[in-house]
């Protein structure tokens, strides 16, 4: 390697890998393309491109990267949050010549052969998501031999606070490239307010060069529809999407409504698929190949089709529910008609949308109470630390909530705790006041957020586009008026009884067991069949336990609040209209706990009244039982229960409804069913807020 | 916590393995050594440059001119691990480690002023940097010290406490671990000076409440994810004894060992502060050979004011060939260039040599009074060679492990074990060659 200072930016060839990679032989740069490459390839130089999707950022830095390594220089390592990016933009990085590679949990089997390519310099570009970057393989394996001349942070934004998508990881990447000697960094992104630019300058550096375009989309028809009920809403979208020009996303607020979305469009006849974060990479990938070659109508998705997801001839995105910020929304309907000269950009507004929305505020970070223990198990921990299940078993935490604090925690610098192998340790820091008061800050700010997003919805057609740009910061004196005309605004009233139907036969069943587990219940003296009078009637649950929605606030309930909130009474209560059991239960009953003696009864009671029912608590715990979760097989669940219940005294003849707040294996209500009949009840109908299963 | 200064990271940079664990992984690009680095900080110098002006506009230009005298590629490739610097600092900080460097004011007055050239370019900090000013008392020993021993450690700690004097020792199990803790429970301070990784000692939970507390310190000259090596233990004990106001031997075995090695080096050469031993054959033969060689005995201070007292009483006991701190800053003034790179200068002859050869031993010249003085040179440098090797050969190396570790030359090392095989001192193993030392009989 020469130690000359060489020049790195050359004119002519720039151009020219930007026609190569770009497969034209007469392309021209864009406005700021050239003299953003030009600053990347100064020595140490920190530059951040603030330029919507679709401007061309990647050739700013493929190019650069290419200038980079034909005057001697290290590799790159672009960080980017997204495999869809990678998988797009592999290819135009290779037709420069440029050898990219990514790890990632898809190319497992690649891994070795990438860190073979590393540790000889054969790679120009290495790809890689914040999560994959701070992982230890990363930080001490051979990956970290990478030694880059160039850094790319992709999506920036997430590293100021106020960016919209809270990602741990990159609160360690904006510290990571405050020390960064001999090391050019370029920082890109699409939406930055002046508050994120603030922050970026203060995170990346005060000799940074800003470069910043325009962010008006004038291809965009921008709309907004309050629609509240969720059947209308099916059956708007129902009615629109197939006179909508080419194929486009749907975004929902959750799994369940993605699924649930795409389910009711394809009893319809229209080719829609759910794309979400909880399916493998393998149909992710495809789902996103299909829309790209429009073989199919929309992608019902959940913002885990994110940044980055690159398909110039979007025709429209439309919003299920309204998302939670200005910046994600943006971002997520600037998606659409990038290469088109039209294209829709619709929002629905739906009763539940705050609620889901306040969810994701509350449960972004760990509660103080949540925290204390976990410190104070570690603390009074082995010298070696504890593994997850030790935890698990330790605190009453869902696992999700457990990693989510360990993560969050062992990302603060100092940090309080840190793992060692698959133990963690407490370690020699306090955790700061500053935490708290950060928390506090962002939980006030996306309120604020979600609040001026609920102002979007209110605005009249053609007021969109400049109201966004505004919000963001940005120049909207360039807004014309809309492209396209408003689509209409009324809903079928056919169209909105069917999905009404098709929403009450997704709720779920919880049928009821019919034989007693072998070897039977010897306390309670029962085996075998269970006679047709002794079975409890088959029963309901609101939601599913891994569902964002409901299941949160059964969530928040039964582990922090320790009542349950009020509008689970209503969910229920809808969900009795339309479940009619019959015979109409008379009475409502609950299952006893001994470990949240009145959180269960309470809300029973609550209930009761709203069904104007008398609520009598007809069943006791005689006897201390181990956690039903805790047991691994049916069988053990069941003898678990085995002589546990006891009937209190007399009981109502009638019909009754049995409440519990989650059901899995199904043998309480078994055995509470069999009790209650036993004694004289009429038919029993269990009622469980959330069904659990096999997903936490 | 505070980015390390430009020159802690170009420091950084060209000598340490960062997060890189073990010579293995690292060894595709080896890192300064300390000699080899003194040699650059005088380069340095010489062209009016600090460390920093190698990451930032000037690198190109200043390598050219070090090309003549350096293997700039290496350099180069060295000061290409940008990220992974970057990726350690955050790493440490995260874990409360910082970096700091000898141009760096938190650095230790202590160790410039008495260990000068050898004092270690950059400190791997865990822990409350004020305790470094307070007064210090070392307490040194074995590892495998009978329980009553450990009590008095445990006492002399408490007393400190008392005193207001803090336990300096290496944080290792035995005598080191007991006085500082003895000290921490009675409510004082301690520096523990880590041979092990300061990671994983850093997160040991009797440490915890003490670095929580600011009344701990624990630092290393070794990057922190490294591990345990008996050579590291032997350049500890000085960077023990280079911050104690007086030093306490509690056990020692004699003729080998960290302890006695440190011991009899400040004894005879180094002088940084008065060694005292207990008089107690439970301690080993040790403590009566050290007695020998001019230890005095431990006057076991009944109280905090008696302790006060010995500690003063030391302050007038001057070290070998020390450089006043305002000597030092002076320099640093008029010559405007860091009390880094001036120190490095302060030996010039020394650093234009070829390091390879010429390790210095810090302050070695003139020689102390007393019968060592009738060793030739040759045969004292031979002697210390041999324990230094011999305490590398807990375990079987090979002659490149070793002369890695040593930094020295194959050549030198190979001659050094025929020697030491010679004297029946060491064992030669074949496929593949190594040499590990023979327990002497008894």
């Amino acid at each position: 390697m020469s130690v000359m200072a060489s020049v790195i930016f050359q004119h002519t060839r720039a151009l020219e890998l930007l026609r190569a990679g770009s497969g034209n032989a007469d392309a021209q740069f864009r406005d700021g393309q050239l003299e953003a490459i030009q600053a990347v390839c100064e020595p140490s130089s920190r530059v951040l491109v603030v330029q919507k999707t679709g401007w061309g950022k990647s050739f700013v830095y493929f190019i650069a990267t290419k200038l980079l390594r034909e005057a001697g220089r290290g590799p790159a390592l672009l960080i980017s949050p997204l495999l869809a990016l990678m998988r797009n933009q592999m290819a135009a990085a290779e037709r420069m010549g440029l050898v990219a590679r990514t790890v990632n949990s898809t190319n497992l089997d690649q891994w070795q052969e990438v860190e073979e390519q590393v540790s000889s310099g054969a790679i120009d570009i290495l790809l890689i998501s914040p999560e994959r970057l701070n992982a230890p393989a990363f930080v001490r394996g051979p990956l970290a031999q990478l030694n880059p001349s160039l850094v790319v942070i992709d999506e920036a934004h997430c590293i100021s606070d106020w960016g919209h998508d809270f990602r741990p990881d990159y609160r360690r990447v904006g510290r990571l490239v405050r020390t960064l000697p001999n090391v050019s960094l370029l920082a890109t992104t699409a939406t930055a307010s002046n508050r994120v630019m603030a922050d970026l300058q203060r995170e990346l550096g005060p000799d940074l060069t800003v470069q910043r375009g325009d962010l008006h989309r004038p291809s965009l028809t921008l709309q907004s529809l309050r629609i509240p009920s969720q059947p209308a809403r099916l059956a708007w979208l129902a009615q629109t999407l197939p006179g909508l020009e080419g194929s486009g996303i749907i975004y929902a607020l959750t799994t369940r409504d993605a699924v649930l979305v795409a389910e009711w469009l394809q009893t319809c006849g229209i080719d829609a698929r759910a794309y979400t974060g909880a399916m493998d990479s393998g149909d992710r990938e495809r789902l996103e190949e299909a829309l790209i070659a429009n073989q199919c109508k929309a992608l019902v998705a959940t913002t885990a089709l994110g940044m980055g997801y690159d398909k110039p001839d979007l025709g429209f995105v439309i919003h299920y529910q309204v998302p939670g910020s200005v910046v994600a929304y943006y971002q997520q309907v600037g998606r659409a008609g990038r290469a088109l000269p039209s294209a829709y950009g619709v929002l629905l507004s739906g009763e539940e949308e705050l609620a889901i929305t306040d969810w994701f505020i509350r449960s972004a970070f760990p509660t103080r109470d949540q925290v204390e223990r976990l410190l104070e198990a570690l603390e009074h921990g082995p010298e070696e630390g504890c593994t997850e299940a030790e935890l698990l078993a330790q605190l009453n935490l869902p696992k999700g909530r457990l990693l989510q604090a360990l993560k969050i925690l062992s990302l603060e610098t100092p940090a309080p705790i840190g793992k060692q192998g698959s133990r963690w340790q407490r370690l020699p820091a306090a955790l700061q006041p500053a935490f708290w008061q950060r928390v506090e800050r962002l939980t006030v700010l996306r309120d604020a957020e979600a609040h001026q997003m609920q102002a979007y919805v209110d605005l009249s057609f053609g007021e969109h586009m400049a109201f966004l740009i505004e919000a963001l910061d940005g120049d909207p004196s360039t807004v014309g008026p809309p492209t396209l005309p408003p689509l209409p605004e009324t809903v079928p009233d056919d169209l909105a009884r069917e999905a009404a139907s098709f929403l009450r036969r997704l709720r779920i069943t919880i049928d009821p067991r019919k034989q007693w587990p072998s070897g039977g219940l010897p306390i309670n003296g029962l085996k075998g069949r269970i006679p047709s009078n002794r079975l409890a009637e088959p029963g309901k649950a609101l939601s599913f336990w891994s569902d964002a929605g409901w299941a949160e606030l059964v969530k928040l309930g039964k582990y922090q609040t320790g009542h349950f909130d009020e509008a689970l009474v209503e969910g229920c209560m809808r969900l009795i209209q339309q479940w009619r059991p019959a015979p109409p239960p008379e009475w409502v009953t609950c299952i006893p706990s001994r470990r949240h003696p009145t959180l269960v009864p309470a809300f029973a009671a609550q209930l009761a009244a709203a069904l104007g029912l008398p609520f009598v608590p007809a069943l006791e715990k005689v006897r201390d039982t181990a956690q039903q979760k805790a047991m691994e097989n049916s069988t053990q669940q069941a003898r678990n229960l085995d002589g546990s219940l006891a009937i209190t005294g007399p009981i109502p003849t009638g019909p009754c409804l049995l409440v519990d707040d989650m059901v899995d294996s199904r043998w309480t209500y078994t055995v509470a069913a069999w009790l209650l009949r036993e004694h004289g009840a009429g038919p029993v109908f269990p009622l469980a807020l959330a069904q659990t299963g096999q997903s936490d | 916590m505070p980015t390390p200064s430009a020159n802690t990271q170009a420091v950084l940079l060209l000598t340490s393995p960062l997060l890189q664990e073990g010579g293995r992984a690292a060894s595709k690009e080896p890192v300064l050594s300390a000699a080899e680095y003194a040699q650059l900080a005088a380069a340095l110098q010489q062209e009016q440059c600090q460390p920093a002006d190698l990451i930032n506009g000037t690198r190109d230009t200043l390598l050219t001119t070090l090309s003549a005298s350096f293997a700039v590629d290496r350099l180069n490739r060295l000061l290409s691990r940008g990220f992974q610097l970057s990726q350690a600092v955050e790493h440490w900080a995260n874990r409360s480690i910082s970096v700091i460097g000898r141009a760096d004011p938190a650095y230790p007055r202590r160790f410039k002023q008495r260990l000068k050239r050898s004092a270690p370019p950059l400190l791997y900090v865990c822990g409350n940097l004020e305790l470094l000013n307070a007064p210090d008392l070392a307490v040194v020993g074995s590892r495998s010290t009978p329980e009553a021993l450990l009590r008095q450690a445990e006492g002399v700690g408490a007393l400190a406490a008392a005193a207001g004097v803090v336990i300096a020792s290496g944080a290792a199990r035995g005598v080191d671990e007991t006085a500082m803790v003895g000290s921490l429970a009675a409510g004082g301070c301690a520096i523990g000076v880590v041979a092990d990784s300061l990671e994983t000692m850093s997160a040991r939970p009797i440490w915890r409440q003490a670095l929580l507390d600011g009344r701990l310190l624990l630092l290393s000259s070794d990057a922190p994810s490294a591990r345990f090596q008996v050579w590291r233990a032997m350049g500890r004990n000085k960077l023990i004894y280079a911050l104690a106001d007086a030093a306490l031997v509690v056990s020692s075995a004699k003729g080998e060992g960290g302890t006695w090695a440190g011991a009899t080096e400040q004894l005879q050469n180094l002088r940084f502060c008065p060694v005292h031993v207990l008089s107690d054959p439970r301690g080993g033969p040790g403590l009566a050979a050290l007695a020998d060689l001019g230890a005095r005995p431990w006057p076991a201070p009944a109280s905090a004011e008696a302790l006060q007292a010995l500690l003063r009483s030391t302050e007038q006991v001057p070290a070998s060939a020390v450089i006043a701190p305002e000597q030092v800053q002076q320099r640093c003034l008029l010559e405007g260039v860091s009390p880094e790179t001036a120190q490095a200068s302060s030996e010039p002859s020394n650093a234009r040599s070829n390091p390879l050869i010429n390790e210095p031993v810090p302050g070695s010249p003139p020689k102390p009074a007393g019968e060592q003085q009738t060793q030739a040179p040759a045969a004292a440098l031979a002697a210390f060679v041999d324990e230094l090797v011999l305490g590398c050969l807990h375990e079987p190396l090979s002659i490149d492990a070793l002369a890695e570790l040593l930094d020295v030359s194959r050549t030198e090392v190979r001659r050094w074990c025929q020697r030491l095989v010679e004297q029946d001192r060491a064992h030669k193993l074949s496929k593949p060659v190594r040499y590990v030392r023979l327990q002497p009989p008894g």
